[in-house]
This record gives structure tokens, sequence and C-alpha cells, in this order.
């Protein structure tokens, strides 16, 4: 999807479909979905107008694993584009388990959820 | 409602012997439109008694409506209200993020209304 504050939205309903046993986790996965589609949008495409998000869901049977990716240049905080520590820390609070990996050519964010009733 | 799409609903209310300005916020609110709403929470003015923005009717709500309401929460200190309800999502998000703490957060409009009626309180 492209890297426009659409998408946030788009993605977050595209998780709508998954089957998963509570409101609490379907909340959680929307919350970190929105934050970290809405990083890469803000902060991954600084010296470019357009770029490209990815979104992967898969699952083990006892966890759910999210993987937004993006092909921008790199994830850092800056003093123009404020707000990647809040939603930093939103993810951090709603994810079993979270990594991120960012690099010039691109940043990937991990984010596990127990499937627990 | 469509994904992305708010409802704002501005208006006064009256309360003691003031009249507040009064926002009603309904839909989702993230990066795709976290704007308009900063434009309609900034409509509100703020120099006058007091404003409400009811958030009562949002089911979902990212840091990027958070940045609007705590700007809106330091632009104008103790007139401003924040209406969500208890358990919601957004009371939720303030809760984590530890924001509840900056604004002054109420349960229900009649409890928002009765918090700005004295104009020594807060």
């Amino acid at each position: 999807m492209p890297a426009v504050p659409a998408s946030v939205t788009h993605a977050r309903h595209a998780l709508a479909d998954i089957a998963i046993r509570t409101n609490a986790i379907r909340e959680d996965m929307a919350l970190a979905v929105s934050e970290a589609v809405g990083n890469a949008v803000v902060h991954a495409f600084r010296d470019r107008d357009r770029g490209t998000v990815r979104l992967r869901v898969t699952s083990d049977g006892a966890r759910l694993l999210v993987i937004v990716s993006d092909n921008g240049t790199g994830m850092r905080p800056s003093l123009e584009r404020k707000g990647l520590g809040v939603g930093m820390g939103i993810m951090r609070h709603v994810t079993d388990d979270l990594r991120l990996e960012t690099s010039d050519s691109g940043t990937t964010v991990w984010m596990t959820f127990e499937k627990a009733a | 409602m469509k994904p992305g799409r708010l409802k704002l609903d501005a208006g006064t209310r009256a309360t003691g012997d003031r009249e507040v300005a009064y926002l009603a916020v309904a839909g989702e609110v993230d990066l795709s439109n976290a704007e308009e709403l900063r434009e309609a929470v900034d409509d509100t003015g703020g120099n006058g008694a007091g404003v409400v923005i009811d958030l009562t009717d949002v089911g979902f709500m990212d840091s990027s409506g958070l940045a609007v309401i705590l700007q809106a929460a330091r632009d104008r200190e103790s007139r401003l209200v924040i209406v969500a309800a208890p358990g919601s999502a957004v009371e939720r998000l303030l809760e984590m993020t530890e924001a509840a703490g900056r604004v002054r957060l109420m349960g229900s409009e009649q409890q928002a209304l009765e918090a700005l009626a004295d104009p020594d309180a807060g």
C-alpha cells in the first residue's frame, strides 16, 4: 500500500477479518498496526514523496505475528517530525514482543501477540 | 460511518451562569484525519469560559489523535475538559501513555459541564 495517511486506516481495518479470540487482542493489534504504519508514513520517507508499506500477518497457532515493513530511508526521530517515541511506547505496551530493524533501505517491525483466551 | 471518517459536531452548552464550547467527536481518529480534528479543536476558540471535547463516540484513537488532545490541554490548561467513557479505547490510550494525568478527564457530559461551571475550580 502507498505510504500515505489513508493507509493507516486501511491497514487497521484489513486486520478485522482475522479471527482473534478476544476483543482485547483485536484492539491491541489495531493500535499497534496504526502506530507502525503511521510511523512509516511520517518518519520513513523524509527524502522522497513516494514509498510503499507492507503489512503481513502470520500465525503459528499460539501466536500472531504482524509484520509492517517499508522501503524508506530508515526510521530516525527528528525534531521536525515528532511522535516516533510515543508510537513506539504504545507498540511496546500492547504487544507481547516487539522487534525493529531499520537501515538506509527500509524498516521492518515485528509485533507478536499471544492468542490467549 | 466509513473508516477514516470523523463526525464533528461543534456547539455550545450552558453550565451554571456560563456558556462553554462543546465539540462532540464520533468515529476513529488516526493519522488520516487527526489534522481535521486539530482544526475543529482550534475552531472552538479557547479564550472563553471553557471547552469540552466529548470523545464518548470515538471507537479508536492512536497517538496522532492523542497529540491533538495533549496540545489542546497545554493551550487551554484547566479550561479544557475531555469526556471519555470508562473502559473505552480512548481512556485506555490515555492511561497507557500516562496522558490521563495531563488532561481533565471526565466520564460523562454532565460531569464535564459541572467541572467547568465553577470559574474558580480546576
